[in-house]
């Protein structure tokens, strides 16, 4: 087992650096120049150039990523001319934003979803069933941007129950978090409704059933168990995914995040800052999905099983 | 060649069961599927008004001309989605923004097919060495977050309907060459791969001609789900701004005009999510019509 996780974390590391590099690439062809950023439009074109030397903007390509991991390793991901910071603490500082949606919006998708979907699979087939398989399919569908928006009109806008942007107080994340959640909250009902269908015809039920055990205690106690398995691999999913921020969610709410942070980022042509941002959310979205995959292996001792062989 | 025995058998079958070539087979369990059915429809309208949005409406006097005197009529029978801050009839915008949205879907995906379908086919049928180098370079791109990742592309490439579309395509590269390996892995042992090499095809002969053809279904249904998600995709970049700019209309630039009014003319930004959500039920169905029709093995 522990030999897996540290291939795991071996094997992380390796994509992290190809992450690393691409991002670099990709950034370094985009449009935006440092030292127009810094000197402004008024600059003369020698100051501009005196400038970029002094960078190590002419410096070839591998050179000028050398010496930005290496930086990157001791925690300087350079300056943000956009937000005036430090780029690893303006991170910081949004993150949290993202966390708390993060965690709101699985409660909730967690929540509704999975007795939804326990319930349906107790009653396939009947209009209960079909009722909550066509409400997970236009959970899906629904583009967030767009349910955010009509939650405004709702919530905000007619109710007056909450704001219809910002991040102030607790409540204010609660139109977000149910805008990110709608769609999870409809791919866990469905996983939850096949995963229970599957395990409910399973023999071992059956053998439960023929012991005397109760209807109410197979559901609870014998079935949802082994549902629960691939409910927890959509959800790691789900979640990794939510580390990266919500970047529509966050921009219908102006919801201070990492997704409206990197937006703002891209439209002023902050290379530097949309560099440190990409790189971060991959580390930490494949860092969560390493961590949930870990956690699951010992959840489950049949997975357990599978890698310490 | 044939033995006559052997055909007046088939013959005799013939008359018992009518016999279906392989498509034909799946399109008949296809067409007991309602839902697949109705998405498929609807995603044909969709595909007949992109192609003749222009004989349709003309773009210059029905979608971009302004008419102050017509500003936020609420949906009525002349306007069934109403008019815009310009005066723009709204259900024209959404009609002939079809022809933004809809090809941004189909051609982000096919760009994620032309380069992920050859990247898994090859790393799935060669495996060792090429196998490992290809994917884990498919790992890197997968661990870039999706749209984040279309986001930064845009930086490079511009925003724009071709920007927009390669974005889109490159991020769902991963998701096309993971399935096209896992599905040659399951066939490239087979009998006939071994009767092709046999014969003295060449290896990408085998790959092109025989290999590929046999995995086609899950492939097939994943193009299907996959565009639904590149509308939602590239609607939300427009949204963004990043994406395909006004006055050009499209579905996720329409909502993203809408939130200005949002207090007053909520109807604005109610019409454009409502066909975003239509055109990605419509391919999921149809998607998941697919699914069961060509595996019928996996329907539950």
């Amino acid at each position: 087992m522990h030999r897996y996780i540290l291939k795991r974390i071996a094997m992380l590391l390796l994509v992290m650096l190809g992450v690393s590099l691409l991002i670099f690439f990709i950034m370094d062809l985009a449009p935006g120049d440092q030292a127009l950023m810094i000197l402004g439009e008024a600059a003369t074109e020698e100051e501009l150039n005196a400038l970029r030397e002094e960078l190590g903007l002419f410096d070839p390509f591998f050179v000028r990523y050398g010496r930005y991991m290496w930086g990157f390793l001791q925690g300087d991901l350079g300056y943000s001319h956009k937000y005036l910071s430090d780029v690893l603490p303006l991170y910081l500082e949004r993150l949290g934003a993202t966390v708390v949606l993060a965690l709101a919006s699985a409660l909730f998708a967690h929540i509704l979803s999975i007795p939804m979907g326990i319930y349906a699979a107790l009653h396939q087939g009947k209009v209960s069933d079909n009722i909550v398989s066509a409400l997970a399919i236009v959970g899906l569908a629904a583009p967030n941007f767009w349910v955010g928006l009509l939650l405004i009109i709702l919530f905000s806008l007619k109710l007056g129950m909450f704001h219809s942007g910002g991040f102030v107080t607790l409540s204010d994340v609660v139109l977000p978090a149910i805008t990110v959640g709608t769609a999870n909250m409809a791919l866990l009902t469905r996983t939850t409704r096949s995963g229970m269908i599957d395990v409910l015809r399973s023999d071992y039920l059956m053998l439960a059933r023929a012991k005397g055990v109760s209807e109410k205690m197979v559901v609870r106690k014998h079935a949802l168990k082994n549902a629960l398995i691939p409910i927890i691999t959509v959800s790691g999913i789900q979640f990794s995914a939510m580390m990266g921020g919500a970047v529509t969610t966050e921009a219908v709410f102006s919801f201070p995040g990492i997704g409206t942070l990197l937006v703002g980022a891209i439209k002023s042509k902050d290379t530097v800052c949309v560099t440190g941002c990409l790189i971060l959310t991959s580390l930490l979205v494949s860092v969560t999905l390493l961590a949930v995959d870990i956690l699951y292996a010992y959840v489950d001792p049949r997975i357990k099983a599978q890698y310490s062989k | 060649m044939e033995n006559t025995n052997v055909k007046t058998n088939t013959v005799s079958a013939q008359k018992k069961y009518k016999k279906r070539t392989p498509m034909g087979e799946v399109w008949h369990r296809l067409r007991k599927n309602k839902g697949a059915m109705v998405g498929g429809a609807f995603v044909l309208l969709l595909v007949f008004l992109a192609l003749f949005r222009d004989v349709i409406y003309d773009y210059d006097t029905q979608i971009v001309m302004q008419d102050l005197s017509k500003r936020f009529i609420h949906p009525c029978l002349e306007h069934p989605f109403g008019t815009d801050n310009l005066g723009r009839d709204l259900f024209a915008r959404v009609v002939y923004g079809t022809g933004s949205s809809l090809p941004v879907g189909v051609v982000a995906v096919m760009v994620a097919l032309v380069l992920g379908l050859p990247l898994g086919a090859i790393a799935g049928f060669f495996g060792g060495k090429i196998d490992d180098v290809i994917m884990r370079i498919m790992d890197i791109f997968a661990a870039v977050p999706g749209i984040l990742m279309a986001i930064a592309m845009v930086a490079v490439l511009g925003t724009g309907t071709i920007g927009l579309m390669i974005s889109i395509g490159v991020t769902a590269v991963p998701a096309f060459a993971r399935i096209t390996r896992a599905s040659v892995l399951s066939v490239r042992n087979q009998e006939f791969v071994e009767a092709a090499r046999a014969i003295g095809c060449t290896n990408l002969d085998i790959i092109f001609k025989h290999v590929i053809p046999n995995c086609l279904s899950p492939i097939v249904v994943q193009v299907s789900l996959r565009i639904g998600n590149s509308i939602i995709t590239a609607s939300s970049m427009s949204y963004l701004g990043l994406g395909v700019t006004p006055p050009m209309p499209e579905w996720g630039n329409l909502l993203s005009a809408g939130r200005t009014y949002i207090k007053d003319y909520s109807y604005l930004t109610m019409f454009p999510g409502l066909v975003i959500m239509l055109t990605v039920i419509a391919f999921n169905l149809l998607g998941d019509g697919l699914r069961d029709a060509m595996d019928p093995k996996l329907k539950k």
